[in-house]
């Protein structure tokens, strides 16, 4: 990587984290409604998959999607005013945290179902497919989704059809407040993809070139024509599993120890392979991307709410 | 214009679209049928139902999708391909299984369009094969359409003709939005006129069956054809029937509903679901609320009795509204002082 | 950048949580804390919690006292760099907005007051129903068949109309009887059945036409030749429907008497021959006769049809008017005590039958005579009622279509009218006022049906025609109506 693209995907990473952190501190202000689920911590895994693809290739996400979303290439402000629930909004305050989209870069939508998005990426991939433009389709989940039968109806079909669809299984060791060594029953997520009869592939979520390596494994199969690929990237979430989860099941310490040991910005600026970028580079990113930060909070904070007239439009092209 | 039966119209419809629009994709299982087996036939049996016969040889595998049976997959597939540029039309071969699908359909496809502010659009046909009947039981005899008309977001249509199979059809593939399309199993083989070409029916527009000045009767689906029989009998005796068929349940025609109840003072509403939250008790809230002052009598609602569907014949004969019942319910509505 | 100071509030901790304890402080006033570092302890109902500091700061102000409960997003602490003064934390803590008014005894948020007013209505209901249960005590009095169920306001009415409640079957759940199963009871309503008239239930149209107005209306329109093309419908996407059409504003489309006056003018014309002779002999005849009035229903579904069939099998097009005419007439001959005239003191009696048939004109009402009319068939009834008609209107009648009348036949059936009287046209001694056919249920043996009605209403002159011969003559015009086969023999 060149130092652009190692100045572009560090910046994807820290605008991820630093997006999710200022969310943190504002949610306790009681000025953004709902809930809210928060990413920091698995930012490689989201730049790590979505840098290696093309703003034709699509994914789909989970209710965690305020990092896919950024590493897919959705404008950061349009989010923010999304979940303040603002008329400028990326969905017009329609959606909100757990349902932002920008088919624009090929982000098919985060999904207030767990679940819910396998299916869909599975036909995202028949329609690239039949187009045949060697386009991707990838299915963002956790090791909680992988419980879920829509996600095993939708592995299997796409092996049945030869879909070039990338699932991949983001485990932070948590679904919701439950620990995946008790929820999922393999042993083994990765070994579990495998027996759905598709290549599976498994990588370290916290570290950035781990996963592109993997990630670039993974496209070659599926834009070769060889049908799906599951990614198990193992990771963890810095936050509770919704913002105000006193997460009382977690270890003294553990998230501390954590972003002191694996945080994947501070693997990505101590790896090898970003030294291009010098320690003052790194910081000037730091900078510009808390003052981008900064301005798109203050900006969402005083937009203005939809119009009361918009509950009733956007429910049928037309009716 | 030649006589055929809704089976025939509706493969005919899915010939003709898939052939003008190639990105027109269908899946479901079996659609085909045969993939995987020792016979090796690619063109098995065509649909359970018939109605996909001819599909694979003509447009290949590619666009037409027989899938393993997974409800969930194919209609989210079918939405996943619709929120890329292509046409789905997903096949449930009873619609008892939206069961085994319906996040897919209630939290993901409905919501789609709203959710994201209005700039995606999902223009997928899932076609499903309901009804009672054919001794079927409970688990595949149902009408689920009032649970998917309840649902903002979606389109529900209900077919009773064969020249209105094709012509609904049509219009609910080349619509933007994603359209629920109700066949009724015990209707396939009800022949009519059916035009030969391109036929497009408005979604939103009753279908005045038959015209009289004394009673409204609203039927769904198979429901018509009983309410006609009933209508017959009364027409003998010099008692006139507006008899609707509002064809689309969401969108729907509540204009011309309104107009008959005010022009007659009578509405009966027959359904062949059970009554509570159904399109029987949702017309007659409708008609209630917008036309209390044109009412001479209550609003009778012929429908199914709240019970799961029975697998007897004789039972299930007793489930299902019948032509005689239906007269004695118009009778009694036309008999209040 | 954040800013220098920065408010600590109450968190919200799981989906419920709406207010907490702030149980103590682990921080103390002007010391600095490390993020991850502990600075205070909450306690909800449901857990104590320690917070960690969310970042390094100096704890500038503690504001909420240890032990007390505050509500999610409470300003509890303002935090901030080291050297801030007072007045400064003064004006954040005034400015602060949180989204929560730490006043646990205020009024919930304005948002939720509508419900609550509607929760509290609603709850008011409700306590307040079983006073108005006891007070509409079932009836002592009546029994309550074994078996049956019966809601309490039904049994009551049961009772003060007498019915059987044994005979009844309720419209209810399980069978119960409800008020509106008694009030059928006692209305008579039941099972319907036609009358064999024949319907015509036809509709074909267009899906273009029906985008624009509703079949209901479309038909309506169609059947009453109306254009409806320019009409502006109420309808979804401005489809026309039933309400929107011009049905009863045909009439008022234009004025039928136009003097051109503008607003303010008035103009007065004396009566014209023809008004002033029609004014006093209505005068005369309202303040000499004594009117009495009978009135009475005529079942109308043989005639209908009769007629129908007639103008089919003769390629006529005899008017109900024209066979009421020959009822009429046929009747008169058989009740000479109607057919006279009173002069005076004195009752004149005819051998013929002098039909008058009353004619409204442009300036008045005239009245030309069929003659011998009891001597006619329905066909030369017919073309001379409409001679006389069409020649009243056009003015070319002569003074011998006028002759001596001996009963007159109004009828105003055509606009629309149920019933209505007449004034007697003096020397005559009685009128006939015809209502229109109109759809009505009617009793039959078979229980109600549908049926064509109609309304006769005869007014007659007391002086020479008392009540039991006036009943009797129209009496015999509805047999000969309800049996009309003569009429068009």
């Amino acid at each position: 990587m060149n130092k652009q693209d190692l100045d572009r995907v560090y910046r994807r990473m820290k605008t991820i984290r630093e997006f999710e952190e200022r969310l943190h501190l504002e949610i306790q202000t009681g000025d953004i409604a709902g809930f809210t689920h928060l990413y920091s911590g698995q930012e490689a895994s989201a730049v790590g998959v979505c840098d290696a693809l093309t703003v034709d290739d699509t994914i789909v996400s989970t209710h965690r999607g305020h990092g896919h979303c950024i590493a897919k290439g959705c404008d950061p402000q349009g989010m923010m005013l999304e979940i303040y629930g603002r008329a400028d909004g990326l969905c017009k305050g329609k959606g909100g945290s757990m349902h932002i989209a920008d088919f624009n870069v090929g982000m098919l939508g985060a999904n207030g179902i767990v679940g819910g998005g396998p299916p869909l990426a599975v036909g995202a991939a028949i329609a690239a497919k039949l187009d045949g433009k060697q386009r991707v389709s990838v299915a963002f989940g956790g090791d909680g989704s992988s419980n879920q039968g829509t996600v095993f109806e939708a592995m299997n079909l796409a092996v049945v059809l030869d879909a070039p669809a990338i699932f991949v299984f983001e485990n932070n060791g948590y679904g919701e407040h439950t620990g995946a060594s008790y929820a999922v029953g393999a042993d083994d997520l990765r070994a579990r993809c495998e027996g759905f009869g598709m290549l599976a592939l498994a990588a370290d979520g916290n570290d950035f070139f781990a996963v592109q390596e993997t990630m670039d494994q993974a496209l070659n199969h599926a834009r070769g024509g060889k049908g799906p690929v599951a990614l198990e990237l193992h990771t963890q979430r810095y936050m509770g599993h919704f913002e105000g989860d006193p997460q009382r099941y977690r270890a003294k310490g553990e998230v501390a120890k954590a972003r002191e040991t694996v945080d994947c910005l501070l693997q990505f600026r101590a790896h090898k392979k970003a030294s291009k970028l010098s320690e003052k580079e790194f910081d000037a990113i730091d900078a510009e991307v808390l003052q981008l930060i900064d301005d798109i909070t203050k900006v969402a904070q005083n937009a203005e709410p939809p119009h009361p007239d918009e509950l009733h439009t956007d429910v049928y092209v037309n009716y | 214009m030649a006589i055929k039966n809704i089976r025939e119209a509706i493969n005919e419809t899915l010939h003709q679209e898939m052939e003008r629009d190639e990105n027109i994709i269908i899946l479901g299982e079996d659609i085909s049928g045969g993939a995987g087996t020792p016979s090796g036939k690619q063109e098995a049996i065509g649909g359970i139902w018939g109605t996909t016969a001819g599909l694979l040889p003509k447009f290949g595998p590619e666009r037409v999708i027989d899938t393993p049976i997974s409800e969930s997959a194919i209609v989210g597939a079918a939405a996943g391909a619709s929120l890329n540029g292509k046409r789905a039309i997903a096949e449930l071969m009873f619609a008892d299984f939206i069961g085994v699908s319906f996040d897919q359909l209630y939290n993901q496809i409905a919501k789609f369009r709203y959710m994201f502010g209005g700039e995606v659009k999902c223009p997928v046909v899932v076609r499903m094969i309901y009804g009672a009947g054919m001794n079927s039981a409970a688990q595949h005899s149902q009408a689920m359409y009032s649970i998917l008309t309840a649902i903002p977001g979606l389109k529900v249509v209900t077919p009773t003709n064969a020249a209105d199979a094709k012509g609904l059809l049509t219009t609910a593939i080349r619509d933007d939005d994603p359209v629920m399309f109700f066949e009724h199993k015990a209707l396939f083989t009800k022949k009519c006129e059916v035009p030969d070409d391109e036929h497009l029916v408005p979604f939103g527009q009753a279908n005045l069956v038959r015209s009289g000045d004394d009673i409204t009767v609203v039927a769904i689906g198979r429901m018509v054809s009983f309410a006609e029989k009933a209508a017959d009998k009364l027409a003998e005796e010099g008692v006139g029937v507006d008899l609707i068929d509002p064809r689309t349940l969401s969108p729907l025609d509540e204009d011309t509903i309104i107009d008959s109840v005010e022009k007659t003072g009578r509405l009966v509403v027959i359904d062949e679901s059970p009554p509570r939250c159904s399109i029987a008790s949702d017309l007659a809230g409708i008609v209630a609320q917008k036309a209390f002052s044109s009412l001479k009598a209550p609003i009778e609602q012929v429908t199914a009795p709240h019970t799961p569907i029975p697998f007897a014949r004789e039972l299930e004969r007793g489930y299902v509204p019948s032509p005689p019942l239906i007269e004695a319910r118009i009778r009694q509505c036309l008999g209040y002082k | 950048m954040m800013s220098k100071l920065r408010a600590f509030t109450m968190p919200k901790w799981g989906i419920e949580m709406t207010e907490g304890v702030l149980a103590e402080w682990l921080v103390a006033e002007g010391e600095a804390f490390a993020k991850g570092q502990v600075i205070a302890a909450i306690e909800t109902d449901k857990i104590v919690n320690e917070v960690e500091a969310d970042y390094d700061a100096v704890c500038l102000r503690l504001i909420a006292k240890p032990e007390t409960e505050h509500v999610v997003g409470a300003l509890l602490a303002v935090f901030g760099e080291a050297g801030v003064g007072a007045a400064e934390i003064d004006k954040f803590i005034g400015e602060f907005s949180g989204n929560a008014v730490d006043d646990l005894s205020a009024s919930e948020p304005a948002g939720n007051s509508v419900e609550e007013m509607a929760v509290e209505q609603a709850v008011a209901e409700v306590v307040t129903q079983p006073d108005s249960e006891q007070t509409t005590v079932a009836p002592e009095v009546l029994e309550i068949p074994e078996g049956v169920r019966i809601s309490s306001k039904a049994a009551e009415l049961a009772q003060t109309s007498g019915v059987d409640l044994t005979e009844l079957s309720g419209s209810g759940n399980r069978g119960r009887i409800l008020v509106q199963d008694v009030e059928q009871a006692v209305r008579g309503g039941g099972l319907f059945s036609g009358n064999g008239a024949a319907v015509d239930n036809s509709f074909t149209a267009d899906a273009e036409v029906l985008e624009r107005i509703t079949p209901i209306a479309f038909k309506v329109a169609e059947n009453a030749g109306l254009d409806w093309s320019q009409l502006a419908g109420s309808g979804k996407n401005q489809r026309i429907r039933l309400r929107d059409l011009p049905i009863t504003e045909v009439v008022e489309q234009e004025p039928e008497f136009d003097l051109g006056l503008t607003a303010g003018e008035t103009k007065t014309i004396p009566f014209s021959r023809m008004r002033g002779h029609v004014a006093d002999r209505l005068t005369r005849s309202q303040n000499e006769i004594p009117h009495y009035f009978l009135e009475i229903d005529v079942d109308a579904n043989q005639l209908v049809s009769a007629r129908a069939e007639y103008n089919k099998q003769a390629s006529a097009h005899a008017t109900v008017n024209d066979v009421v005419l020959l009822a009429v007439a046929r009747c008169l001959a058989r009740h000479q005590q109607v057919n006279i005239n009173v002069i005076d003191d004195e009752i004149k009696y005819f051998a013929d039958v002098n039909l008058a048939i009353a004619v409204s004109i442009d300036d008045g009402l005239i009245t030309p005579v069929i003659k011998q009319a009891d001597s006619l068939n329905l066909a030369e009834l017919s073309s001379e009622a409409r001679r006389l008609i069409d020649g009243a209107r056009a003015s070319t009648l002569s003074l011998a279509d006028y002759g001596k009348g001996t009963f007159t036949v109004s009828n105003l059936g055509m606009h629309g009218i149920k019933r209505f009287t007449s004034i007697i046209n003096p020397p005559q001694a009685a009128i006939l006022s015809v209502g229109q056919i109109r759809r009505a249920i009617q009793e039959s043996s078979a229980g109600p049906v549908f049926g064509w009605r109609m309304s006769l209403t005869m007014a007659c002159d007391h002086r020479a025609i008392d009540g039991t011969i006036g009943t009797s003559m129209l009496a015999s015009i509805k047999s000969q109506l309800e049996a009309p086969q003569q009429l068009f023999a």
